[in-house]
């Protein structure tokens, strides 16, 4: 058997330990377009702050793929240009054909930015930070701005467009290089998705006192060049205002990297659809992580969840089912968020965090003392979600209680007010805790 | 006002150990330990510490020592501070002294003035590594002659109900209620375990413990709590307690606030009502009345069981045994004045009834003399420390000992003497669901079995000793014991020579 | 594999496990001092949750497919094939906490770095873990999880 990864990151490498699991002598081919081992992408904010080592982000070891007897073709041009379903080939960019016969397409997820007045083809101090190169890049450059600037006496300034998980962790790696960052966030908040008003509120005065200021409500309308015509050097809003820019990160948002298998014919909604063993709509061809189409299991919504824990398990279904495993499915998730700034904010959050106004069927709980901000979503009698603000503990036990959809009326009301302990659980699920004492889905 | 009452102990933390993680804190139910969280570090309310050694023995840095009060007392041997302490309390509470386990005042312990022989050249010891040890002891009346069908081989004369002890050891009547019911349970369960008997106490048989049955003894008591025809029926032995060595004379009550809903349950009365067990039995005025009640209770168990009578060691002991003997008791049980009590007056439990060691060979004694001692076993309590104090007794004439406290000590019991309290750091003398789920019945019982496995071992190897290679061999042998630093009197109530003495 | 499992109702709250998890973790391996002297202050991976009525203590499961490990960004949080055991490599570990609102028992800590249990296996003792050792009332036992679905049973009586 001769098995083709597409991509090399927590899907891929998901997808090669699930096959493993089945499978010890069929052939596995990764391929990716960039040079490096898998490596957490989420990191990349934090070797641009400088906390992480651009060497110790790997998720796995070196001999994780000889191991494993992964033939890695990484690199420049090695990324898949076309699929050819019908003879089961792929061709990279550089016109290399591979042949497969179970493929796993785990090409993540591809930055989306909408056309912007006045933006240059090829501006040198523009850059998105979804790869470690393009953390990498921006760090060189800023360093290098910020040395020019200083070395004029005058301040550096960042732009960053788009206030979601990765504009906000961009601009708190760049804060650290730099004198001002601005975070352009078109929608009412910063990180819109995960927080609410209020929360987002306290993060922003967090990024304020260091050196950040993020407007919502604003994006930019037009770029301003350099007489080079490329070199970026301004923006103007969309409220009027005009802003210096040394350097810009666009960050507004990502879309599925499915061109391909779409091109191939595999059936796409807002990502692409797989059955429960992770293959899509083609034959012998199978999806995993951001660029897929995920049921939502709290709200019944079918959108991509560009999440690392879910590309993990979904990677891993996939892997196994093509090594002909099909007692594990996977059957939709729901988001479970982690993100922390400057180490003096952690922010947790899970499922549904922002119930739509016109539902009255949610409720919603919400504490606040300080920097403290925790709030708990309810519908009827199952918690659909939390923000946990600066308060981490027992998280995980509440993603269990939305998981598990553990009855409210069986717990005391005090888990919203204090962190929920294992003795708030329902007798029985302690018991089954005791009984079973461990997760496992697979009865690999 | 200024109180009088001196703390008793000290507790003495050792500041070079102490980490403040509060586990004595947590684990002290008489709210000794405190943290004081501006200057982090523990104190101690010492007023309220009884000297249970849980929080010496929790401690996972050994910072902790319990040190008597040393406050300077009169230099008196009259007005000791003990009397004098006594005094401030009654003087405040205007009340009896109440406390707990045996009588602690120096009398004479006569275990510690008896000997025991063993074989020297002209009669062989026995190692009972090597040889067959019997420590089974059978209870019952046994019939004043045998009849033997010599061609059928069987016994012709009807044999009395009669019940095995694998060790010659029974744990002492203690009633759920005045102990919880896992430190009951871990008796229970070393009892079935060891082949013994546990005694229900007059506290009834708990719903779990009836499983217990074949191994307990069930006690009918003057309050007859938890006494009705499935009770008697489900034990293996039945026992009337008339007396207790630790309050002869006196009746026992259980405060309305221990008896919970499954003490109510289990002793058949409503919750929250006191457990008022008579002085007497108001159905006993006579041996006649005893033997009457005795055989009530035969009768309802189809005289498949036991009787044994309870009563607490006194002046008359001898006689009153006597009479019990001829009202058709099989068992007759002589408990100490050193036995001990869930609750008993102190100046009760320190002053009334006799020592066991004299009561026990003057009852043997009498029912020999009387030709009656094979309608009889006969078990001494109250005290009994250690397998030689075992050993000792069956040469008086025992035929198996109670132990109530040893077995206690083996799950936990420190001895504090503040059963009383109800607050017991051991989760032994407490109803408090707090405390006593630290009595874990599974460790507890293990203990118990392997303390009465070391003690059976000892047994053996004093018998082996002796050059006697049964239990039985050594009933009533009295020559296997001498006296030392006894008088006169004592060597004759004790029907045993002076050390040294010839033969 | 074997496991420490807790029993709810034998656990008296009285919190040594803490105590001597917390020494096991310590660079001295002395009490006193993983209190009062070390710097940085040792961290004890087993927590009691509760008060004398009700308590337990809450302890890593090591599972056989973790949540924490399948939400770790950084690769740090690893289950070890051989052993089956969970560990975090703190030197990898960015302190994201993704693996606290993933774990269903509220057994993972983050301070600097995740803190969680090891079972005692990385050099902190031998034979049963510290907090089995500990344990005054063996309501912490290290078993094989066979055997602690059969206690299970046992204990709920079916």
């Amino acid at each position: 058997m001769d098995y083709l990864v597409l991509g090399n990151s927590a899907a891929a490498c998901a997808t090669v330990d699930g096959i493993r699991t089945q499978d010890k002598e069929g052939t596995i081919t990764m391929v990716s377009p960039e040079p490096y081992d898998a490596y957490g992408t989420p990191l990349i904010s934090y070797i641009l702050k400088g906390s992480v080592d651009a060497d110790n982000v790997f998720i796995r070891k070196p001999e994780w793929y000889e191991n494993n007897g992964v033939v890695k073709v990484f690199g420049e041009g090695k990324g898949a240009a076309k699929i050819d379903p019908k003879g089961q080939t792929v061709t990279l960019e550089d016109g290399t054909e591979l042949s497969y016969d179970k493929l796993c397409v785990a090409t993540g997820s591809v930055p989306f930015t909408p056309p912007i007045e006045g933006m240059p083809e090829d501006a040198p101090n523009r850059f998105t930070f979804l790869t470690m190169d393009a953390a990498l890049s921006v760090k060189e450059h800023i360093d290098q701005i910020a040395a020019d600037k200083a070395a004029k006496g005058e301040p550096t300034r960042a732009v960053v467009i788009g206030g979601g998980l990765i504009g906000a962790k961009a601009a708190e790696g760049l804060c650290y290089h730099c004198d001002e960052v601005t975070v352009l966030e078109l929608g009412p908040r910063i990180l819109q998705a995960v927080l609410d008003d209020d929360a987002s509120a306290i993060l922003t005065n967090l990024l304020r006192e260091h050196g950040i200021t993020p407007m919502s409500g604003v994006t930019a309308s037009k770029i301003r060049v350099a007489d080079d015509g490329q070199t970026i050097i301004g923006c103007e809003l969309t409220n009027g205002d005009y802003l210096d820019c040394d350097l810009l990160v666009t960050a507004v948002g990502v879309r599925p990297n499915s061109s391909l298998l779409v091109e191939a014919g595999a059936e796409e909604g807002r990502g692409i659809i797989c059955d429960e063993y992770m293959q899509t709509s083609l034959p012998n061809i199978y999806a995993a992580g951001d660029l897929t189409s995920v049921h939502n299991v709290l709200t019944g919504a079918d959108a991509p969840l560009a999440l690392w824990p879910n590309a993990n398990e979904q990677g891993r279904v996939a892997g196994m089912a093509m090594a002909g495993y099909t007692d594990l499915t996977y059957d939709g998730s729901f988001a479970v968020n982690a993100v922390g700034f400057f180490d003096e904010m952690d922010i947790l959050t899970c499922g549904v965090i922002n119930p739509p106004e016109d539902d009255d069927s949610y409720e919603v709980r919400i504490e606040t003392d300080g920097e403290v901000y925790t709030k708990f979503v309810t519908k009827e009698d199952a918690l659909q979600g939390y923000i946990l603000m600066n308060r981490p503990q027992g998280a995980g036990i509440y993603t269990n209680v939305v998981r598990q959809g553990i009855p409210l009326s069986k717990m005391t009301d005090e888990i919203f007010t204090r962190p929920i302990e294992e003795l708030d659980m329902p007798k029985e699920y302690r018991a089954a805790h005791m009984r079973k004492g461990y997760v496992e889905r697979s009865a690999s | 006002m200024i109180d009088y009452i001196l703390p008793e102990y000290k507790v003495d933390r050792d500041f070079t150990r102490c980490v403040g993680c509060q586990a004595c804190e947590r684990q002290c139910s008489n709210k000794v330990h405190y943290k004081d969280f501006d200057l982090d570090v523990m104190k101690a309310h010492e007023e309220n510490c009884v000297n249970c050694q849980r929080c010496v023995l929790i401690c996972p840095t050994h910072a902790i020592t319990i040190k008597r009060n040393d406050q300077a007392q009169p230099t008196s041997n009259n007005w000791t501070g003990e009397y004098i302490q006594d005094i401030a309390r009654q003087a405040e509470s205007g009340a009896v002294l109440l406390t707990g386990m045996g009588n602690p005042r120096p009398y004479p312990i006569y275990w510690d003035h008896m000997v025991l022989n063993a074989s020297q050249v002209t009669n062989p010891s026995i190692d009972p590594l090597r040889e067959p040890m019997e420590t089974r002891v059978i209870l019952g009346s046994k019939p004043q002659k045998l009849e033997i069908d010599e061609k059928k081989r069987t016994i012709k004369t009807p044999m009395p109900p009669s019940r095995q002890l694998d060790v010659p050891v029974m744990f002492s009547a203690m009633s759920f209620g005045s102990i919880s019911l896992n430190a009951q349970k871990s008796m229970a369960m070393a009892a079935r375990e060891l082949g013994t008997f546990f005694n229900t106490g007059e506290g009834g048989l708990h719903k779990d413990l009836r499983e217990y049955g074949d191994n307990a003894i069930v006690q009918v008591a003057s309050g007859r709590f938890g006494v009705d025809q499935d009770y008697l029926n489900a034990g293996s032995i039945i026992e009337i307690k008339i007396g207790q060595g630790a309050k002869p004379g006196i009746g026992g009550h259980l405060p309305g606030e221990k008896v919970n809903e499954e003490v109510s349950t289990t002793r058949m009365i409503p919750e929250g009502t006191d457990a008022i067990s008579p002085a007497p039995h108001h159905d006993i005025y006579s041996i006649e009345d005893l033997r009457q009640l005795i055989y009530a209770l035969k009768e309802a168990t189809r005289y498949e069981k036991p009787v044994s009578v309870k009563i607490a060691a006194v002046h008359n002991v001898a006689a009153i045994a006597s009479g019990m003997a001829r009202a058709g008791a099989d068992i007759i049980v002589i408990d100490g004045f050193r036995g001990g009590t869930g609750a008993a007056p102190t100046r009760i439990r320190d002053n009334v009834g006799i020592p066991i060691e004299l009561a026990l060979a003057s009852v043997d004694q009498r029912l020999r003399d009387e030709g009656i001692r094979n309608t009889v076993s006969l078990v001494p309590a109250g005290s009994f420390r250690c397998s030689s104090d075992i050993v000792k007794a069956i040469a008086l004439g025992a035929d198996a000992v109670y132990c109530g406290s040893a077995p206690l000590i083996a799950m936990g019991c420190h001895m504090c003497q503040s059963c009383t309290k109800g607050t017991c750091n051991w989760g032994i003398a407490t109803q408090d669901p707090v405390l006593t789920r630290r009595l874990n019945p599974e460790i507890a019982s293990e203990r118990i079995v392997k303390l009465m496995t070391a003690w059976n071992h000892e047994i053996q190897e004093m018998l082996g000793g002796m050059g006697i290679n049964a239990i039985e061999s050594l009933r009533g042998n009295r020559l296997a014991l001498r006296g030392v630093g006894l008088n006169e009197k004592e060597l004759e109530v004790l029907g045993i020579k002076y050390a040294g003495e010839v033969m | 594999m074997k496991r420490v499992y807790s029993l709810e109702d034998r656990c008296l709250n009285c919190r040594l496990c803490e105590v001597a998890c917390k020494t096991a973790h310590s660079a001295t391996g002395d009490t006193f001092k993983a209190y009062k002297w070390e710097e940085p202050e040792p961290s004890a991976r087993v927590h009691v949750e509760g008060t004398n009525k009700a308590s337990i203590a809450v302890n890593c499961r090591h599972c056989a497919e973790p949540n924490c490990v399948e939400g770790c960004i950084a690769g740090a949080m690893k289950k070890d094939p051989e052993t089956g055991i969970v560990t975090c490599d703190k030197d990898k570990c960015v302190g994201c906490r993704t693996c606290m609102a993933m774990c269903p028992f509220g057994a993972v800590r983050v301070e600097e770095y995740a803190l969680k249990c090891d079972l005692c296996t990385t050099g902190y003792g031998d034979g049963d873990p510290a907090c089995v050792r500990a344990c005054i009332n063996q309501a912490l036992i290290f078993v094989e999880s066979d055997e602690a679905e059969l206690l299970a049973v046992e204990r709920s009586g079916e």
